[in-house]
């Protein structure tokens, strides 16, 4: 959960008041640099430092005081809500300052309500005050305070270290520590709402990894929460937004939440999705969505599914925050899912997000969930795609690809990757055009990875364009861009690069195979085969079988003279590293094998090469007696090309086979699982038969 | 390589495989790839299912009615096939269709696949007023369609639900000295 939506740090921050203390400026001077001096000038409260409680200051002690409490109060008004006032303070060192009132023994509690504030606005939504204010060691002050016997100086303390604990900067809380825990059990048991909505913010913020989450579900800390959803707004926002945290990704804390008391917890969090608060709404619908995400089982109600998608596609046309947000955890909740994205499209979802699209700017956080959410009802759904396709949103989308944020022409990549799954958008090549194209390719060039990543996302899929018009893609340039970033140091950008570089190759003419080639050399191929990641092996393998699909002369491209790409094939055959490197290395021995009889040698010496020592059996028994079925289906196409029959050397080549023990393998095989492996099994040794016929005759 | 395409207009007027033999022109022997399940390639990246590709195909399409009698070439190429949404897709252009305004008249073919295992789709669905048992005998008939995805070697006969199609293959492969293999993968 972001912290925007985690209790309002800003609203919070100008709940404290700025004073009226009008009289005081007109005649102390009240510029940031004399406010500073003059804190500093106050110096430490008379009888700091000997455990006075102030009783005994004189009354020169309190006019100083007094004076303390005044800068304090101006720093904190001028601050509040202000960041460039925040930055000029930090730079003129007044935290430090402020924080030191905090630790005086004999500071008033006028005083410490002033300080407090100040260094809780100081920590809030600036990440170097943050810093200031932790670096002057502001938290254990604050802590101190929260036993205050007076109850003014507990609300600032637990407010300020509130606002302390929603900065990412701030250090995690060690709940495994059973003092800690104490703590956190004393502060949630407290009367104090600010003092327990501390603690529901310190466990957001502190609870990561799942012991921390099993020892709260142990100490009962869910079921405490939950007791807190009758209080104020913001209490109970917090706590929400704790019960997520603590069940999140954790199929065991999610699991005895759901369960506790009959499921109390679950169905009090249930009821608040229909809260009058957006944000409680929008808390409610995370935490719903969080326990799904970690116990499947105990969110099975496609009922309450389908509300969650109602209320989030309302919490959508929310000001602020919660309509920024709504749309990322709409996201969320239908990911990967094709039931939820259908019933997303039944309540117009497509419809109403995209005529939020189009009434707000393209310069706006929301547009660039929106962008998101609407990529992801298109990652499944042909109908979510085609609706997309067909709205002025497809316009929208072509402008963010060249807007100045990086975000949203990332977000906009997403839709387009999501759109081009569409097999119909592929027959039809209907993003072929020089609208989409040109400006996802500029987009290669983009300064951030992260943007390349994304344009790379959509051009592998419009790269398998089936019409003529591919030829448009391939002479853009986008060739020559891809090759470069084939050799990135970055492993994704090698990745995504080779794999739209193979999806361009599929189905090629000759000529425009030759194009690809020339431009990413046949040594560039070698290096990418045995490239240092698997996942680049293996997407280099499917563009060589692409490369040597369909026409024998393409062989000639990985048998050429030096070798130098069946060898590189040869060696990661032989490792084995990786079940997809294995599979496609197959298939590209497979296409070579279906060539002439000189290819079909080549693929012979790779498999059982002439050996003085003939110990280590071949690679391809090994691969036949994978579990992998796709392996085994490879495979035997390999075997099958090259004993195909009416060839003139068949006969000799399952000779070689049959002394190299691969036959007998296949002939184990006569009952495999996989229909398909068992049809090609009985293709081979039928084929074998053929040729002892042929042979006979 | 011999094919036939066969469309007809409605499910119970469709004719058994083996009839309507026409010879289409050779074509290179490129055939199936295979399909895969998604699996995720790296963090951030979803594979999702890849197609299986054919060449093209030739045959003759039959029209039969009351009035008239027609028949013309058709070439097929299918593009894509994603076995797991039961959609395939491709293009069919028909050369000399009588009253065509063009010679080569091309249409994007794409529908739902009826299976042997009625995964996907199937007639029960109450569109065509089907009951499931009748659904289940009225396949059955169909001995060859349990080998849809072997149609690079076998006749195969591939199912639409709708638009109502049904597409049978038969390749040969007796010019050349193997298959090649070719595919895509999308993001």
């Amino acid at each position: 959960m972001p912290a925007t939506a985690s209790g309002g740090a800003r609203p919070e921050e100008a709940a404290v008041t700025p004073s009226a203390s009008a009289s005081v400026a007109s005649c102390m001077g009240t510029r940031p640099e004399e406010l500073t001096a003059r804190l500093a000038a106050t110096g430490p409260a008379p009888g700091a430092g000997c455990g006075g409680s102030g009783a005994g200051v004189g009354a020169g002690g309190a006019e100083a005081e007094h004076e303390r409490v005044r800068a304090l109060r101006e720093i904190k008004n001028q601050i509040i809500g202000n960041r460039t006032k925040k930055l000029l303070y930090l730079r003129l060192g007044a935290v430090p300052a402020v924080v030191a009132a905090l630790a005086e023994a004999g500071a008033s509690p006028a005083a410490l309500v002033q300080a407090a504030a100040a260094v809780g606005s100081f920590a809030c939504g600036v990440d170097d005050g943050a810093r200031a204010v932790l670096a002057a060691g502001a938290v254990g002050h604050l802590t101190r305070l929260l036993t205050h016997p007076d109850e003014k100086v507990v609300d600032a303390s637990a407010r300020a270290l509130r606002m302390i604990y929603q900065s990412r900067l701030a250090p995690k809380f060690d709940v495994n520590n059973g003092k800690n825990m104490d703590f956190v059990l004393s502060l949630l048991n407290s009367e104090n709402e600010n003092v327990t909505e501390l603690a529901a913010t310190i466990i957001s913020h502190s609870c990561e990894n799942s012991s921390e989450q099993l020892s709260l579900c142990s100490a009962g800390v869910p079921q405490k929460l939950v007791s807190l959803f009758g209080g104020s707004m913001n209490l109970r926002d917090a706590c929400l937004d704790s019960v997520t945290a603590v069940i999140r990704n954790n199929r065991e804390a999610a699991s005895r939440f759901a369960s506790t008391d009959r499921g109390k917890g679950f169905h009090s969090v249930l009821g608040l999705i229909h809260d009058r608060s957006p944000r409680t709404r929008l808390l409610a619908c995370l935490c719903l969505i969080a326990l799904g995400d970690a116990s499947p089982c105990h969110f099975q109600d496609k009922q309450i599914k389908t509300k969650l998608i109602t209320v989030l596609l309302e919490l959508v046309e929310e000001p602020g925050d919660v309509g920024d947000e709504a749309p990322l955890a709409l996201t969320t909740l239908i990911k990967d899912s094709l039931e939820l994205q259908k019933q997303a499209l039944t309540t117009n979802a497509v419809e109403k997000l995209s005529n939020h699209l189009l009434a707000n700017s393209l310069e706006t956080r929301r547009a660039v969930t929106i962008l998101l959410a609407l990529s992801e009802l298109c990652s499944k759904l042909e109908e979510s795609r085609s609706q997309l396709m067909s709205v002025e949103v497809s316009t929208l989308i072509l402008e963010a690809l060249k807007h100045d944020w990086a975000d949203i022409r990332i977000a906009a990549c997403s839709c387009l990757k999501n759109i081009s799954r569409s097999p119909k958008v592929l027959s039809g090549g209907r993003l072929s055009c020089d609208t989409v194209i040109g400006p996802l390719i500029q987009l290669l060039y983009d300064s951030s990875t992260s943007v390349q990543v994304a344009a790379l996302g959509a051009i592998c899929n419009i790269a398998v364009n089936l019409t003529p018009r591919k030829s448009l893609l391939l002479h853009s340039g986008v060739v020559s861009q891809l090759v470069h970033l084939s050799k990135s140091m970055d492993p994704t950008l090698r990745l995504k690069s080779v794999w739209a570089l193979r999806n361009l190759m599929f189905l090629l003419c000759p000529k425009d195979k030759d194009f690809i080639i020339k431009e990413l050399t046949l040594s560039t191929l070698s290096s990418l085969i045995c490239d240092s990641e698997h996942f680049v092996q293996e997407q280099t393998l499917a563009l060589v079988h692409n490369l040597v699909d369909g026409y024998v002369d393409s062989a000639n491209y990985v048998i050429g003279e030096d070798g130098m790409v069946t060898d590189a094939i040869s060696r990661q055959l032989n490792n084995a590293s990786s079940l997809g490197v294995c599979i496609q290395g197959m298939f590209v021995l497979a296409n070579i094998a279906a060539g002439n009889e000189s290819n079909k040698e080549a693929v012979m010496n790779i498999l059982l090469p002439h050996r003085a020592d003939n110990i280590k059996p071949s690679f391809v028994v090994n691969f036949l007696q994978s579990k992998d079925k796709q392996l085994r289906v490879a495979t035997l196409w390999c075997l099958l090309n090259l004993i195909y029959p009416k060839c003139e050397a068949s006969s000799g080549r399952i000779v070689r086979l049959q002394n190299a023990g691969v036959i007998l393998q296949v002939k184990s095989m006569i009952n495999d699982p996989c229909l398909d492996c068992k049809l090609r099994v009985r293709m081979v040794l039928e084929h074998c038969v053929d040729n002892a016929d042929d042979c006979f005759m | 390589m011999p094919v036939r395409v066969v469309d007809t207009a409605t499910p119970s007027s469709q004719s058994s495989p083996g009839q309507d033999t026409n010879a289409g022109h050779p074509s290179p022997p490129r055939c199936v790839t295979w399909n895969r399940l998604p699996r995720s390639a790296l963090a951030g990246t979803r594979g999702i299912s890849f197609a299986m590709v054919w060449d093209c195909f030739a045959g003759t399409q039959n029209v039969s009615s009351l009035q008239k009698d027609e028949a013309w070439k058709v070439n097929v190429r299918i593009h894509g096939c994603d076995l797991e949404q039961g959609y395939l897709c491709g293009t069919m252009e028909a050369l000399n269709v009588p009253l065509a305004d063009t010679p080569v008249s091309s249409d994007l073919l794409g529908g739902e696949i009826v299976d042997a295992k009625i995964t996907h789709f199937s007639l029960a669905s109450g569109k065509h007023r089907e009951v499931p048992e009748d659904d289940i005998r009225h396949w059955s008939k169909f001995p060859h369609l349990h080998l849809f995805w072997w149609v690079s070697i076998n006749i195969s006969v591939i199912f639409m639900r709708s638009p109502f199609q049904k597409l049978e293959l038969k390749c040969t492969n007796e010019r050349s000295s193997g298959f090649t293999f070719s595919s895509y993968e999308l993001q």
